[in-house]
């Protein structure tokens, strides 16, 4: 019976697998890409998206970049594009004038992952929920 | 029953063959839509050709213009060695230890399109305690697993669930069992109104062999909403509200069930593009299921302050004021639970603790590879003696217990490549004397601990 529900459960998960476009794929555009989506591309590929909530926006990504200490020149604006000067600013002072885009784009991946390190972010619990499930020894 | 066997063994191919059948046909469906399938073709002619590229990328660098929309295995691993002058938190300092961990892991991520992201990691640890008065090994289980959905371009489903599954310390062979799942909808009104709604189950099962903790075993249930609203472009406020209940199964331990609600109203604002400011204010009213009468309603309140002092130098202060609960449990390393600290070391004589926070935390950059940090927090929680459930005979004969705890410390760290990094850190902390509890005592230790991490 078990083995039955596996298997149903299995079909079911492939036919959502198909039916899902798998063909669509969101690439970073100068431009179009909204910073908030970005704040949220960049919490994912650091691998720190377990820090958001689950169904986590922009703006959640954005006070956990900011936490980071990642702002760009002006601050953040969520709904605003992404551009060259937005990445630059970014980045520690460096002559980034020649690079592309793309470049751009790794060059602050590449930043925001040696900042992020769980071990920090563990010094104090920063709840200020109600409701704690602390645990006691 | 040699049949029975077979037919088992039978079912168990095909739910692997099922298994291992869609994970194929997700990779080759993720690398096709990446390289430009969208625009027509045979979608299964593609298929063939192109999953063996996908596997094979799975293991290879992500570059910028596809990390986070396929999928990945991240292998990595951690050690770290300590030495702790007070390895039980005694009053006085005789129970040194050095303390070692490594840690393995798997991480796998697995998006799907541009809608669907999947991922899951696991840890297992192994720390060894070696010291005069301490000697033992304990291994600890952590499994991470999250799911987003983004239903349109403004609504999202969130999905993840936490378990933690470790030895105790002191009962070799027991373990303890945490898991904490949670799903969620968030979702945009419009460009200043949006909300999110959750709801979040937790259960905990304490180790077999401590029959004094079994009556720790508990389900709790919680549903939390709250809306955002953007009044100007800096500042936003929203208000919020949860509910939770808690029910232990033993019979014994009825005096901790409670429901509890919690109204409560939150503001940001943007103080400058370089400091954020953001501040909660609210109401928790929580009836336990015995001792009507004795409901604890309480007024709870946070603020915090991040500020970029520089684009290397980034400085934070907090400072809250919460209840927390009080459940038996043995965190066998803090690492695998950054959210748990020594300051969670709670009386759990209490059924509630309302507890008083601030801490502030700075980091400095030097540059890609090397960074400092320090950090430093005080807490102090209040008990009611009506809220001793452990060692009074009614509830108003209770005594009541309010400690004070400190921590201080500060590490460095080194990037030695793009993959591996090493840290030094020292930690000293301190809880001051109880004056109505003995068995609070005080205790002071400190902690030096270097380690290495390395992640893919």
């Amino acid at each position: 019976m078990r083995a039955k529900l596996l298997i149903l459960t299995m079909v079911i998960m492939l036919a959502i697998m198909f039916a899902i476009p798998s063909v669509s794929f969101a690439e970073l555009k100068e431009g179009t890409t909204t910073q908030g989506e970005f704040a949220l591309w960049l919490v994912k590929v650091v691998g720190a998206q377990s820090k958001l909530p689950p169904a986590a926006q922009g703006k959640d990504a954005i006070n956990f970049l900011m936490g980071l200490g990642v702002a760009p020149e002006g601050g953040w604006a969520k709904d605003k594009p992404i551009t060259k000067e937005f990445l630059t600013s970014l980045l520690p002072d460096e002559d980034t004038s020649k690079l592309s885009f793309d470049e751009l784009v790794s060059k602050v991946q590449e930043a925001v992952k040696n900042l992020f390190s769980d071990k920090k972010l563990g010094v104090f619990r920063g709840t200020s929920s109600a409701s704690g499930s602390t645990p006691a020894v | 029953m040699l049949t029975r066997k077979t037919a088992k063994v039978n079912k168990s191919c095909l739910i692997c063959l099922v298994f291992v059948f869609s994970f194929f046909v997700l990779a080759a469906g993720v690398s096709f839509g990446a390289e430009g399938g969208s625009e027509g073709g045979n979608w299964f002619s593609n298929l063939a050709k192109n999953w063996g590229s996908s596997m094979s990328n799975m293991f290879s660098e992500i570059g910028s213009a596809d990390a986070g929309t396929k999928p990945r295995i991240k292998p990595h691993f951690s050690t770290s060695t300590s030495f702790i002058s007070n390895q039980n938190f005694g009053t006085n300092q005789g129970s040194a230890a050095f303390l070692a961990r490594v840690a393995p892991g798997l991480g796998v991520t697995f998006p799907v399109g541009d809608k669907l992201y999947t991922e899951a990691d696991y840890v297992y640890g192994l720390s060894f305690t070696q010291g005069r008065k301490a000697a033992f090994n304990v291994g600890t289980h952590n499994i991470n697993a999250l799911a987003r959905y983004d239903l349109t371009s403004d609504t999202v489903l969130g999905a993840s669930n936490n378990i933690q599954w470790s030895e105790s310390p002191d009962r070799s062979g027991s373990t303890f069992f945490l898991e904490t799942a949670t799903g969620e909808v968030s979702h945009r009104f419009d460009e200043k109104l949006s909300g999110r709604v959750s709801d979040t189950f937790q259960h905990y099962k304490p180790p077999q062999s401590g029959t004094s903790n079994a009556q720790y075993d508990f389900n709790d249930n919680g549903v939390a909403t709250s809306l955002s609203y953007e009044l100007t472009e800096k500042l936003g406020f929203g208000p919020s509200f949860s509910w939770n209940a808690r029910h232990f199964d033993n019979v014994t331990s009825k005096e901790k069930d409670y429901w509890q609600i919690s109204p409560g109203l939150g503001v940001g604002y943007q103080l400058g593009p370089k400091t954020s400011l953001a501040a909660n204010f609210g109401w928790a009213y929580r009836d336990f299921t015995v001792g009507k009468g004795h409901g604890e309603s309480e007024l709870v309140w946070g603020a915090a302050v991040t500020h970029l002092l520089s684009k290397k130098l980034v400085w934070a202060l907090n400072y809250s004021k919460t209840l927390q609960d009080t459940f038996v449990t043995d965190f066998v390393n803090r690492q695998d639970n950054p959210t748990a600290t020594n300051f969670d070391n709670l009386n759990a004589n209490f059924r509630v603790v309302k507890v008083h926070m601030i801490s502030t935390t700075g980091t400095y950059n030097f540059n890609e590879k090397n960074s400092v940090a320090a950090f430093m927090g005080w807490q102090f929680t209040e008990a009611n003696a009506k809220d001793n459930v452990l060692r009074s005979d009614s509830f108003d004969r209770g005594i009541s217990n309010n400690e004070t705890t400190m921590e201080t410390g500060a590490s460095y760290g080194y990037r030695l490549t793009r993959y591996m990094s090493v840290d030094l850190g020292y930690t000293f902390g301190r809880r001051f004397k109880s004056p109505n509890d003995p068995s609070r005592h005080d205790y002071t230790f400190h902690k030096l601990t270097g380690g290495l991490n390395i992640s893919f």
